[in-house]
This record gives structure tokens, C-alpha cells and sequence, in this order.
């Protein structure tokens, strides 16, 4: 009776091992793909932040008011004032992406045998915040604009995403003059 | 009865071990397979990156009318095959800079196979071309389209933007046969406009 039992034990305690090592592999393919779209969305933060370092550094900068010639920071536009809503092609300064609406980008990875475009899409946000000279957001205007974007897997609603969390891309901006 | 429980012990002592084994061996080809996976991620990241830096400066110091990508070739299934343009070293000089895509190998990815290629790239400031950084030799598609401001695909010369797109296949260590534990497809890709490509060459 006692050597089934302990028999009985052993087995119970393989498999409970067996378990906790398959839901280990589990987690790994689950990462595998989250790798994967990790990847992509790299390469959508890169594309737009490349987009947005095309746009002026602020709309009074754009406008002459601020330049080589008049460098005012306190001409320069006010985060409280920073415009949100915009939606990415609206937008024509750093600030107008700030709080811009999501923008939905599809990465395409190949064709179907319809010759269908598959890929993932993604949603892109933005924050842009003025910094100062020991690199902390600064409530007033200075000559750095950090952008910031948020970029996670477009999924339909109940959906869960594999990308398991979003990809966070800084870069810093400043005036096209020295300062 | 003694022999009987002999048996039945030894029977049971069998199958835990090999049920011990069966796991364990499996625990360790996932693990092996997503170090490779992370190696690949790391490799294409910093191709990636790379690739940014280079493609950022396309046409840096050229004047107006003056051509900056001097060669643009593709193999016959599109991937390309050699790429030269005017750039920029990391002290803002201006250097040629050329990508030579090579097939390596072939490998049989979906049951298709397929070739794969190596970045190869080159600096030149005076004299010879110097090999300089490039990616591993497991590209599966690398290519550059050359597009003007709407996206329409031009010849070198009304370059504005350029669209770069690749896929880096990572291979496990060990294959199953799984899917999951087969290779995985790496894809990164970008459109940018060179500032020093508008406005110049072309006129």
C-alpha cells in the first residue's frame, strides 16, 4: 500500500513539474511574438518621429517672430497653450502633436495568395514637453522640446494585443540656431 | 506479490524519468531559442539603427543639381543590390558611402527556398572603398525604393524620400518542428526625406 502511494506521489509530483515547464514555454512563444512586434513598432516610431523632426520647432518660430535674430523664449508658445487634438497630418509644429489625436499606421509584411496586403497596424500618440537644463519638464518655455511617442498594436476591441507593452521613443529638439 | 510491486516501482520510476527528461529537454530548446531570439532583435535593432544614421544624411554637402545617389541596382527578385551615395561620417564630412547585398546562402523558410543576404557596407573618403559595418548574413529581404514627394517610385535622380523595408530571420538552435520553435521573421522598415535629398539633385 505504501510503495503505490509514494508511487502515486511521484507521479503527481512530475507532473505538477511537467506543468510549471510547459507554461514556462508558453510565456516564451508569448514573448517570441511580442519580440517580433516589437520590432515593427520600432521601425513605425522611427518613420514618425523622422516625420515630425521635419516640422518647425515652435509655430513662432515658423512665423519669424522668434529666430536668430530675436531670440525670445517668452514669444515661444506656452505649454499650457499647446494645442491638442490635431490629428498627425494636421499637425505643422512640435507642440500641435502634443495629445494629438491616435494615429493608426499599418505595417505591411508581405501578400496573401490574393495578393492582400497582411501586416499589423499600430496607434501612435504623442506628448511634447518644453525641458530644462537639468533635463526635468519645465512649466515655462526653454530652447528644448522633447517629443514623446506611445506606440501599441491596433487590435479590434475584446482582441488582447501581443505586443505586451508599448514601445516609448524621446528625442529632443531644439532651435535651428545656436542659442 | 513482492515481485509484482517490484515491477509496478520499476515501471513508475521508468516513466517519471523519462516524463523528467522529456521536459527538460524541452525547457531548454525554448530557452536556447529565445536567447537566439533576443540576439536577433539586438542584431536588427542596431542594423537599424545604423541604417537611420546613414540614410538621414543622404546627400549631406552636395549642391544643387549635384547627383547623391550615384548607383541604385536590384537583384531579380526586387532585393537590392547595390546602393552608393553621398553621406556622412560621424564628424559631418562628406563620404561615399555603398551597400552591397549579397547572397550568402539559401534556406528553406515555409518550405520555399529562399536566399540569404548580407549587408555589406562600405566607406570611401579618399582612394579605396573600406568595408565598414553591415548586418549578418540572414536577410531574407532588403530593399530601397526611391520615391518622390507622393510616394510614387522614381529613378535615382527625383529621389526625395526613401522606403526601406527588411526581414532578419532569426533560426533557433534547435528545431523541433514546432512553429513555434521553427524561425522566427524579424520585419523593420521606414520611409524618410533626407533634408539634404530636397530641393537638390535633379534640379
Amino acid at each position: 500500500m505504501s510503495d503505490t502511494l509514494m508511487a502515486f506521489l511521484a507521479l503527481m509530483l512530475m507532473m505538477f513539474f511537467a506543468l510549471n515547464q510547459n507554461e514556462a514555454i508558453v510565456l516564451t512563444q508569448r514573448e517570441a511574438a511580442n519580440i517580433e512586434l516589437e520590432v515593427l513598432a520600432n521601425g513605425v516610431a522611427a518613420e514618425t518621429m523622422q516625420y515630425i523632426a521635419t516640422k518647425p520647432f515652435d509655430a513662432r518660430v515658423a512665423d519669424g517672430t522668434v529666430s536668430a535674430q530675436n531670440p525670445n523664449l517668452n514669444e515661444l508658445t506656452l505649454p499650457t497653450q499647446f494645442p491638442t487634438g490635431a490629428s498627425l497630418d494636421e499637425s505643422e509644429n512640435l507642440e500641435d502633436f502634443n495629445q494629438m489625436q491616435p494615429d493608426t499606421v499599418f505595417f505591411q509584411i508581405g501578400t496573401d495568395a490574393d495578393d492582400e496586403p497582411i501586416g499589423f497596424s499600430f496607434t501612435v500618440q504623442a506628448a511634447v514637453d518644453y525641458i530644462d537644463n537639468t533635463g526635468s519638464v519645465s512649466s515655462t518655455p526653454t530652447w528644448t522640446k522633447e517629443v514623446t511617442l506611445y506606440i501599441e498594436q491596433a487590435v479590434e476591441p475584446g482582441k488582447s494585443s501581443s505586443l505586451l507593452k508599448p514601445i516609448v521613443k524621446k528625442r529632443r529638439f531644439s532651435p535651428d540656431w545656436d542659442v | 506479490m513482492i515481485q509484482l510491486d517490484r515491477v509496478i516501482a520499476m515501471l513508475v520510476t521508468s516513466i517519471v524519468v523519462l516524463m523528467g527528461f522529456t521536459v527538460q529537454q524541452r525547457a531548454q530548446q525554448s530557452s536556447l531559442n529565445s536567447t537566439m531570439l533576443y540576439v536577433g532583435k539586438k542584431q536588427t535593432l542596431e542594423l537599424a539603427d545604423m541604417l537611420e544614421r546613414d540614410l538621414t544624411n543622404v546627400g549631406f554637402g552636395t549642391t544643387p543639381s549635384e547627383t547623391a545617389i550615384t548607383t541604385y541596382t536590384l537583384h531579380a527578385d526586387g532585393v537590392l543590390d547595390r546602393f552608393e551615395y553621398l553621406g556622412s561620417d560621424a564628424g559631418s564630412n562628406q563620404i561615399e558611402i555603398r551597400y552591397d547585398v549579397v547572397v550568402v546562402d539559401t534556406a528553406d523558410v515555409d518550405g520555399v527556398a529562399k536566399p540569404l543576404y548580407e549587408l555589406q557596407r562600405y566607406e570611401k573618403t579618399t582612394g579605396a572603398w573600406v568595408r565598414n559595418g553591415g548586418s549578418t548574413a540572414s536577410l531574407t529581404n532588403f530593399t530601397i525604393d526611391l520615391l518622390d514627394d507622393n510616394n510614387n517610385v522614381v529613378v535615382k535622380e527625383l529621389a526625395r524620400r526613401i522606403r526601406l523595408r527588411l526581414e532578419n530571420v532569426v533560426f533557433p538552435e534547435i528545431n523541433t518542428g514546432n512553429y513555434m520553435d521553427g524561425f522566427r521573421r524579424l520585419h523593420w522598415g521606414m520611409t524618410l526625406s533626407p533634408p539634404n535629398l530636397r530641393g537638390y539633385q535633379g534640379g
